[in-house]
């Protein structure tokens, strides 16, 4: 489904109008109770699909509606939606009638007229607007309906086209000599056309039968010349017994290939079976000349009538609706088991296409959402595109970011997660909210985002002696516990707790703690041991003898690896800061030994 | 109960909020949406408005509801509340709080929705990046809105400018926020803390935080109880509802985990 970047963009504007995206979402829950139907027996499982077919139809038809009745309907993007939706409809309609509805005895025609009739609406309208006149008193005075309605008997050749044979018969009935012979005889015809009617249970055979009887009775009237009287009338007698010589007025009174091959078949095959109809359709198309050069419409109707399923996908995907129409027909037809699953490689020929469609939609902006679901229909497939889709979805806010989230936990996928705090945390480090961006590192359990913020609170502390974390400490929970820098942070911090409430012998047992277990970064050291000092020059600290020691061996520890750091004499800066540290840590030092000296007295 | 059908309508936007719009006369027939997550990009030759977006729909039952007004909205609506029978404050993901009006003819035919005040960027990062106004509560005086900046901002609707806006530094975005009494305020953030103001100085001061046992775990609304109202219901992310007495703070009454996904809002019914 590769499409050039020009025609996907033309493609991404179908589903964007206001009203064709209630279909989006409304065709999302039509699909997630498909999916579901799988698990019912064979026979319900055909009939379900045949109701979601129809449901999946009335809400295009209602679209189309709404499209139609909107105040820009002459404009150029809601003409070419209701153009895409109206091809939609009429292919889908023909795809419902020749695989999801049950045909007895595969007398197909009954349910092609139907459908022609139900999408051609043009001669039902004029001829109930000729009826209408008729009542009228203008018509009343005047005798001839002929000559008053020039569309008269054109209308009735168009509805025979279309096997309306009791609407035309009505017409037939107004004409101002329906009461001569000649008409009574056509009307009579016209009325008892046999129709294959299942409900009575009637075999094919026994409607062909009556079918050639009726027609024969039909035949030796028009050739003994009955309707002579009336060329009109005898036209339309002629139309209806299949009289290739009235095949130009059969032509003239169907707009479309597809429109004549039903007029043709109705009166010569009218108990054709589905699979016989490929051979009359190329004829058709020979006729209207769209054989070499077919529009995408001719292509999906011969290939549906063909009963050719592979052609048919294809031409669905080259709507305009950006799969719309291919992703959910597919499914209907994979679902009832109408597509076979590929035998070799267990493939269902509709995942591909979900999964297309799904990513349009999570790509697309405002269906993010709904795209989720359709990825998730397809399970293990779905889920791999979930994890490389879902973290492109901008973040622009907590809200948005806790939605993915959500999403990302339901379906158990980590990396989406990680993905999504670290992102929420780098932003909020750049928008210099630390206590947000730790917040999301930790959930995110990002270690290198969690150390370095970490770092930061820190570096904050040696410079200004504040620490910012105070009030949330308790909050972060033990889920802070997964980085060294992060657990030496929050110990701190729950030390400087500790400080403000003036528990100065447990904060200092804290410390010596951490020290112990070497945990303090050598950038906050000398921030450290001026923290002891203080806690040390307390009358409120007690410190015991272990502690000292323990406290005068990290002083060591500490010189020994300040002086190990090889001097350049010259080097200005660095001796510069040789001296702060000895003129800081000297006083400790002292204040240490002679603390322990106290502590070794008897 | 009596059951009722369930109506249910496909919309062109997806919705944040809706909220009835207070009549004298009961029951309701309109109400309000806000959107979020609209794109701004705008399709060509679409007269209608596009984006985020406050809409005013009429209900009949059995029926779609019929759009009377659309009013565009910069950024996600984050919060929608009626303050009177006509008059309504919108809040935005890009920090502004609108306090809009809803006028109509006559006949009631031609509707509209006017912007009475606005007060624009009231909340935004140091750099100058709106954040988004997650949530705001109103007493007789005035408007307290937060955001996930930190910040507390005093509004007084009469005033195009915020009376004050205070900034919790030491703390994380601030989620949601309710009044306690009329000098009072609580605000929950995104790391699960509660936190007591006091405004009866004008300046919002921290008094106390609750002992909330939350971890990491955001907070997303706090309600009082209308016929208790030192009872507050708080929601969480995780999906737990917690009952505070604020006559005793020490712990919370009750801890219901109803909801295994984030419980977003929890309206009382009106009595």
């Amino acid at each position: 489904m590769a499409f050039s970047s020009k025609t996907k963009s033309k493609k991404n504007l179908t589903l964007l109008h206001p009203i064709t995206r209630t279909l989006v979402s409304e065709s999302t829950n039509i699909f997630l109770s498909v999916q579901e139907i799988n698990q019912l027996n064979s026979f319900e499982l055909r009939q379900e699909v045949l109701n979601s077919s129809k449901k999946y139809r009335c809400i295009i038809r209602e679209c189309i509606q709404r499209l139609e009745s909107t105040s820009n309907r002459n404009d150029d993007y809601v003409s070419s939606l209701c153009d895409v939706f109206y091809t939609t409809e009429l292919c889908w309609h023909l795809c419902e009638i020749l695989y999801l509805e049950p045909v007895p005895g595969d007398v197909i025609l009954p349910l092609l007229k139907r459908w022609i009739q139900f999408h051609f609406v043009n001669y039902e309208s004029i001829a109930v607007k000729i009826m209408k006149y008729q009542d009228s008193e203008e018509a009343v005075s005047n005798v001839d309906t002929e000559s008053l309605v020039p569309d008269y008997w054109s209308t009735i050749f168009g509805l025979l086209c279309q096997g309306n044979s009791q609407l035309a018969c009505k017409l037939v009935e107004l004409h101002s000599k329906a009461n001569t012979s000649a008409f009574i005889k056509a009307i009579k015809f016209l009325k008892y056309i046999p129709e294959f009617d299942n409900l009575d249970a009637q075999s094919v055979i026994e409607f062909e039968h009556s079918w050639q009887t009726w027609r024969s009775k039909v035949k030796s009237d028009v050739e003994a010349g009955t309707f002579s009287p009336d060329k009109n009338l005898e036209t339309a007698m002629k139309i209806i017994i299949g009289d290739m010589s009235v095949d130009k007025v059969l032509r003239k009174h169907s707009a479309s290939w597809y429109q004549y091959l039903i007029a043709k078949l109705l009166y010569t095959q009218p108990s054709i079976k589905s699979s016989q109809l490929e051979h009359y359709v190329t004829d058709a198309m020979k006729l209207y000349r769209v054989s070499e050069n077919p529009e995408l419409l001719s292509i999906l109707l011969k290939s549906l009538l063909e009963k050719d399923l592979l052609t048919s996908t294809k031409g669905f995907l080259n709507m305009t609706d950006n799969c719309w129409c291919a992703t959910h027909l597919t499914n209907l037809l994979q679902i009832g088991q109408y597509i076979p699953v590929n035998s070799s490689t267990n493939e269902r020929l509709d995942k591909k296409l979900i999964i297309g469609y799904g990513k349009f939609l999570i790509e697309s902006e405002v269906f993010w959402e709904i795209g989720v679901l359709y990825l998730r229909s397809c399970k293990q497939e779905g889920f791999q595109v979930l994890k490389t889709v879902l973290p492109e979805i901008q973040l622009d806010n907590d809200y948005v970011a806790k939605k993915v989230l959500r999403i990302a936990h339901e379906n158990n996928l980590f990396s989406v997660v990680q993905s999504v705090c670290s992102k929420r945390s780098e932003k909020y480090i750049e928008l210099g909210r630390y206590v947000d961006a730790l917040a999301w590192a930790i959930k995110g359990k990002n270690h290198d985002l969690a150390a370095s913020l970490a770092d930061i609170f820190l570096n904050n502390y040696v410079e200004t002696h504040e620490m910012p974390l105070l009030e949330v400490v308790d909050h972060l929970g033990t889920k802070a516990l997964f980085v060294d820098r992060l657990m030496f942070l929050v110990k701190f911090v729950q030390y400087c707790n500790k400080k403000n409430k003036k528990e100065f012998t447990d904060g200092l047992s804290l410390l010596i703690d951490l020290l112990v277990n070497n945990m303090v970064p050598t950038y906050f050291k000398l921030t450290y041991f001026m923290e002891i000092s203080t806690l040390l020059s307390s009358s409120l600290t007690e410190a015991n003898k272990t502690d000292l020691v323990q406290i005068l061996h990290s002083i060591e520890d500490y010189s020994n690896e300040f002086e190990a750091i090889p001097m350049n004499e010259d080097d200005k800066n660095t001796k510069q800061k040789y001296d702060e540290f000895l003129k800081k840590i000297n006083p400790l030092r002292k204040q240490v030994i002679t603390l322990l000296a106290l502590a070794s007295l008897p | 109960m009596e059951a009722k059908t369930v109506m249910c309508s496909y919309l062109s936007r997806k919705m944040s909020k809706v909220r009835w719009k207070p009549d004298n006369d009961v029951p309701c027939s309109k109400f309000l949406t806000g959107s979020w997550g609209e794109s701004s990009q705008r399709l060509p030759n679409v007269e209608d408005i596009q984006g985020n977006a406050v809409q005013l729909w009429k209900y009949i039952p059995n029926m779609d509801p019929i759009p009377l007004y659309t009013m565009e909205h910069a950024g996600d609506v984050t919060e929608l509340k009626f303050i009177d029978t006509k008059s309504f404050l919108v809040s935005s993901s890009q920090g502004t709080l609108q306090l809009g009006q809803i006028v109509h003819d006559k006949d009631e035919t031609f509707f509209n929705i006017k912007s009475l005040n606005s007060w624009s960027n009231i909340h935004a990062y140091k750099n100058g990046t709106p954040s988004s106004l997650t949530s705001f509560a109103r007493s007789k005086n005035g408007v307290v809105t937060v955001g996930d900046d930190g910040r507390l901002v005093v509004i007084s609707l009469d005033n195009p400018t915020p009376l004050c806006s205070i900034e919790d530094p030491f703390n994380s975005a601030i989620k949601c926020v309710s009044f306690i009494d009329h000098k009072s305020v609580i605000t929950g953030n995104a790391l699960g803390s509660l936190k007591v103001w006091d405004l009866s100085s004008g300046q919002p001061k921290p008094v106390f935080s609750l002992p909330s046992t939350l971890k990491l775990v955001s907070i997303n609304f706090i309600q009082q109880k209308p016929s208790q109202q030192h009872l507050l219901f708080v929601g969480s992310d995780d999906g737990s509802i917690t009952v505070w007495d604020m006559r005793n703070t020490d712990s919370p009454i009750i801890l219901n985990t109803a909801h295994n996904e984030y419980y977003q809002h929890h309206p009382f019914p009106r009595i």
